[in-house]
């Protein structure tokens, strides 16, 4: 079996090996904080599909403004401005199928998270390292609700057919190995500090 | 008082937040709950991102792409699967060699000129697009299928006139034959699911699809993760189950959605740099790694298992962890060719390839090993004390780390460390798959050593330690006279090349071909040496007349289920 060449290729003259050193920068810094980056928009979007969405508009503007982010600077507080605007005006334009937090207190939770996230920067990015570590050393019925929820992707829904629970209890275990993982991420903090 | 159970009533609406089940008045009563309480803020927004950590909403909802074209950068942000509402912007590069260059290109106005023509050519642009639109809505249109026989309905967008289909969506109640434009017969069997896109190209959703008289065809038939060009045979498509499966004409050629891997060094550039083809992480090359005639291509690198012999190919940009090009989600494989001296002492390790941090959970290893101790997290459970091996190292969550061994020990197969140091060039390939559990090491095309994990594994991967070509990036223990560890530290004894990491496993199919590739002088791909970038698409000849299952994922092939 012989591979050819691309369908769409470009002559070679026209290719470089070399993205501009801003790109570079921004694919580092973006790619580093895209998960919590999307956290954050969810947490204002409360659902996937427009938070989705919020998200891809955001990494667009992430993108068209690279030039303008000042290196050395905190590229997530810098990130966090952008998608709360890009929040307020998918809020906007849809405001007649959108959940979310009134526009008075919208204002406020960003005022506080950005003081927060200047206060705890160290600690944040711990938390997703340690995070990972408390998934190890889940208990096992814990553990197998992990692997299939949030491992396989199955919905609650899938795994109360499949185990013949109930939905409620299929949900409420979720809820359980959530909270698990909180405070064990907590106290992994305070014996890290 | 734990967090979780003094904010209580913020968890249990953020448990609905994250199940898509919140109702307004929750929202309220959590505003409330927020209001003037900046630590309970930080609660909810913590307690959300793990929701949204753990469902890798992003890795698993988004496709990012950068890429360079001639003086554009491109970004694409689009969902991944078959949406199709990608976002992309294109800036273009003014190249900057100095802050100077910077700071004098802002403060420069444009000329009116200028202004005048990029109003002329947005005009222009606007009045293309328009005709553009016009022909297209006219040729689609234009654009029909003939129903020999079978009964279709529409799903989305289509028009059935009399005996002629059109561009749309459409579902096949009872088995059909269409007749394109160029008299390709298309069978779909019943319950199939397919887009006609235009004169030449077709996405089956569903079903199957069976293509003859195709002799002069150029049609394209889309899966889900890959596209297949008639290219003058027939073929047919099967997605019934979850297991794609293409027959083969005679020419048929298979594009798959991904093959690339994330870096790949040839080592084929002579620069001061080892260049990455595939991606941004350009090694720095210690000094004692020593440019030498390429296993394959025009280059490789000879390293003296001296502590300076290394090429630090950098973090990937990974901060946290699974953060960084070093990142993966799907799975990963590890490649490279080598002409290896491995001295076997005791204790001894050849790094292939390490990247790691200090706290060692993001490792990930291939090397020679020689184990002075017995290890408990060496699998399979075996006696590996004082025996050389090849090993692959990987953390998984709920295992721990784990390095899998391919005992050079002859037995059932297997090479022996003399086999592999017989002046030649061998292949070696590691690969762990995510969603099937199953880890490999290939050696020369073939699987020599394999463990089972439970289906699902994830590992922990990127983060900010460095990885090193030919050596380990940690500072090995210091001196004591008979530390044989630090003496022969890490450093690989002998040529490498050809380094490839791949965000995902290549299927078996796939490391035997990159093997039939190289011994053929060309690259993994099929391509011949070359110090340009990878390209972006590949087109894969297939076995003819076979029947080939594909890799969901990829849409590599995975194996040959036979020959027709």
């Amino acid at each position: 079996m012989s591979s050819k060449q691309v369908l769409s290729e470009l002559p070679s003259s026209a290719q470089s090996t070399k993205m501009s050193s801003s790109t570079s920068m921004f694919i580092e810094l973006f790619e580093a904080d895209k998960n919590r980056l999307y956290a954050y928009i969810y947490a204002y979007m409360m659902d996937r599909t427009a938070a989705d969405d919020v998200f891809q508009e955001t990494s667009m503007v992430l993108w068209q403004n690279k030039e303008k982010f000042e290196p050395g600077t905190n590229f997530s507080k810098w990130a966090n401005g952008i998608a709360f605007n890009r929040v307020r005006e998918y809020r906007y334009k849809n405001k007649k199928y959108v959940l979310g937090f009134n526009d008075d207190f919208l204002q406020e939770f960003s005022e506080d998270i950005f003081i927060s996230e200047t206060k705890h920067i160290k600690t944040q990015e711990k938390k997703w390292k340690y995070l990972a570590q408390c998934c190890a050393q889940l208990p096992d019925p814990l553990q197998h609700i992990y692997q299939d929820f949030y491992v396989k992707n199955l919905k609650a829904q899938q795994l109360a057919d499949e185990t013949g629970r109930s939905i409620y209890a299929i949900r409420k275990a979720i809820r359980k190995l959530r909270q698990k993982l909180y405070d064990c991420v907590e106290n992994s903090l305070k014996v890290g500090s | 008082m734990k967090a979780t159970d003094e904010y209580q009533a913020i968890r249990n609406i953020a448990d609905a937040i994250c199940e898509e089940q919140v109702t307004q008045e929750q929202i309220t009563e959590l505003e409330q709950l927020l209001k003037g309480n900046p630590e309970a803020k930080r609660f909810y927004l913590d307690y959300i991102g793990i929701h949204t950590y753990l469902s890798s909403a992003v890795q698993n909802n988004m496709e990012f792409v950068y890429r360079r074209i001639q003086t554009a950068e491109e970004f694409i942000v689009r969902p991944s699967g078959d949406q199709l509402t990608p976002r992309a912007d294109i800036s273009e590069i003014t190249p900057f060699n100095s802050s100077l260059d910077r700071q004098s290109s802002k403060t420069k106005k444009t000329p009116f000129i200028f202004l005048w023509l990029g109003g002329l050519l947005l005009i222009l642009s606007l009045v293309s697009m328009m005709l553009m639109w016009f022909i297209n809505n006219k040729d689609s249109h234009k654009f029909r299928a003939r129903i020999i026989n079978g009964n279709i309905s529409i799903i989305n967008s289509g028009h059935i006139d009399a005996s002629y289909l059109y561009v749309g969506e459409y579902e096949v109640k009872q088995d059909a034959l269409l007749k394109l434009t160029n008299d390709e017969n298309i069978h779909l069997v019943k319950n199939s699911t397919f887009k006609l896109i235009n004169n030449n190209e077709i996405l089956l959703k569903q079903g199957l699809i069976l293509i003859n008289n195709a002799t002069d065809s150029d049609l394209i038939v889309h899966g889900p993760s890959f596209s297949l060009e008639a290219n003058g045979s027939d073929f047919s498509l099967d997605l019934r189950s979850s297991k794609p499966i293409v027959s083969t004409g005679e020419k048929t050629i298979l594009l798959p959605n991904r093959w690339r891997p994330i870096h790949y060094w040839s080592f084929d550039h002579q620069t001061d740099r080892a260049i990455d083809s595939a991606g941004l992480a350009h090694g720095i090359i210690s000094f004692r790694a020593t440019r030498t005639k390429g296993l394959v291509g025009q280059g490789a690198f000879k390293f003296d298992n001296s502590f300076d012999a290394r090429i630090d190919v950098g973090s990937g940009g990974g901060t946290v962890p699974s953060s960084g090009t070093f990142a993966v989600t799907d799975g990963v494989t590890i490649e490279a060719i080598v002409k290896p001296e491995f001295s076997a002492n005791i204790g001894d390790m050849d790094q292939i390839f390490r990247k790691d941090q200090s706290d060692k959970d993001l490792r990930v290893l291939l090397s020679f090993q020689q184990d002075k101790h017995h290890k408990s997290y060496l699998m399979p459970d075996g006696d590996y004390k004082n025996k050389e091996s090849l090993s692959f190292g990987l953390y998984l969550l709920g295992q721990g780390y784990q390095e899998l061994k391919l005992p050079l020990d002859g037995l059932e197969g297997r090479p022996t460390l003399a086999d592999l140091k017989d002046g030649n060039t061998h292949h070696i390939v590691a690969t762990y798959n995510v969603k099937t559990g199953l880890k490999a090491i290939y050696v020369d095309g073939v699987e020599h050593a394999a463990y089972q994990y439970p289906a699902g594994s994830k590992m922990l991967s990127g983060g900010a330690g460095t990885a090193n070509i030919g050596n380990s990036p940690n500072i090995p223990a210091p001196i004591r006279p008979t530390d044989v560890r630090y003496a022969n530290n890490e450093a690989f004894s002998g040529v490498i090349d050809e380094v490839a990491f791949y965000n995902f496993a290549l299927p078996e199919f796939m490391v035997r071909q990159h093997t039939e590739n190289i011994n053929l002088g060309n690259n993994y791909f099929g391509l011949l040496p070359s110090l340009e970038k990878l390209p972006e698409k590949i087109e894969l000849k297939l076995p003819p007349n076979s029947s080939i299952e594909l890799e969901p994922l990829t849409g590599l092939p995975k194996q040959v289920k036979y020959k027709n």
